[in-house]
């Protein structure tokens, strides 16, 4: 079977074996045979329920549409308007263009500005514990901060001003208060002399 | 030649003009220069620095809210066109020289300054607070304090409430300084 057979086997050149045969005609029944998809009746969509979604898309797309382009005329009627009310010539005085000049809190712009403030510890003297402070506003201050309309490097800015500000205010109101203090002082010393004087 | 001279001499005049102008206005400058103590930030154990201007101030007010301290604060700073505060602390005495603080008091002898308060004292050191006034209303504060180890420069323009900025010691976070009194002398 081997010898003879085995063209018929590998080519069907040969002389027939009829095992072969008997196999092929058993094993034939499984060979694919190519035929169209068939759907079971209860799985096929209806065409009526895909037709809805469609429908709903369309019409979602043209509300956006529709809504985008309302929004954008009414935008750009109100940037015109905006626009027509500024004055034709603007009037800005010396020391307002000063000001914005000045500005020279920090070098980095991209960085929000910060006090330079050097703090070394002085446990000794009665002095004023600047980065306790500051630190106080940090703390106590931010999440009370009501922040209208501000965008984030606004914010940044604002916070940084603000902690200066009361800085300064803090320096300055010392200050002027260890002034009058020791005038105060003066003024009572020379009160208790003039009267031992009289005395 | 005549009108050649007559041009000239418009000239002279209107540039004298011009020159005594800028004068004027330079001398009604409530700013005081204070870069002149920059070198000392270097020996300075503790540096406060503070330019504050008119637009940061309007910034600031915008960003304060309505707490009763807050409304305090922003009823002192509104209206005020720039705050510039420059204060040096040292570990050592004898770390700024006289001439140091000349820079600044030399500015303040203009005429345009009224000193209102200036107390000298060679234990506590001294404080001197200006005014510059515009017709009724102040244009400008300085006040320049120093001792052994400290010299503070505080400028303040605009027009500036003093008894508010006084009192707003001891509030809104802004500590009581606690400084120390001195027990008086015994006559």
């Amino acid at each position: 079977m081997m010898n003879n057979n085995d063209d018929y086997l590998w080519d069907k050149t040969g002389e027939p074996d009829p095992e072969i045969q008997e196999l092929e005609q058993v094993l034939g029944t499984l060979r694919y045979q190519p035929r169209s998809l068939e759907i079971p009746e209860g799985i096929a969509p209806s065409q009526k329920r895909a037709l809805l979604p469609r429908f709903l898309a369309i019409a979602a797309t043209m509300a956006v549409m529709l809504l985008g382009a309302g929004l954008w005329l009414s935008l750009h009627r109100r940037q015109g308007n905006e626009v027509s009310k500024v004055p034709n010539k603007a009037t800005t005085s010396g020391a307002e263009k000063a000001a914005v000049v000045v500005p020279d809190i920090g070098s980095d712009d991209s960085a929000p500005v910060s006090p330079r403030i050097e703090v070394a510890a002085k446990p000794n003297r009665h002095r004023i514990n600047h980065a306790a402070v500051s630190h106080e506003f940090a703390n106590n201050r931010r999440p009370r901060v009501k922040t209208p309309d501000f965008d984030a490097s606004e914010r940044n800015e604002a916070m940084a001003a603000k902690e200066q500000l009361m800085l300064a205010l803090r320096v300055a109101s010392s200050k002027l208060s260890l002034a009058q203090r020791k005038a105060q002082e003066i003024n009572s010393e020379n009160q208790i002399h003039n009267q031992h004087k009289i005395g | 030649m005549k009108s050649l001279f007559q041009k000239s001499l418009e000239t002279v005049a209107l540039a004298s003009f011009i020159v005594l102008g800028a004068a004027t206005a330079l001398a009604q400058n409530p700013r005081i220069q204070t870069t002149q103590l920059d070198g000392l930030t270097a020996k300075a154990s503790q540096t406060v620095d503070i330019n504050i201007d008119e637009r940061l101030i309007e910034l600031t007010i915008k960003f304060l809210g309505n707490s009763p301290d807050e409304v305090k604060v922003k009823d002192v700073v509104k209206g005020l066109k720039g705050i510039y505060v420059k204060s040096f602390e040292f570990e050592k005495e004898g770390e700024f020289s006289d001439a140091d603080l000349e820079s600044i008091q030399s500015q303040l002898r203009n005429t345009a300054w009224n000193k209102i308060v200036n107390i000298k004292s060679k234990k506590d050191g001294s404080v001197g607070v200006y005014l510059m006034s515009n017709a009724s209303q102040i244009s400008g504060l300085a006040v320049l304090a120093s001792d052994a180890k400290e010299i503070t420069v505080v400028n303040i323009i605009g027009n500036v409430d003093l008894e508010k900025l006084t009192r707003l010691e001891g509030q809104f976070g802004i500590p009581e300084l606690g400084i120390e009194v001195k027990p008086k002398r015994k006559n």
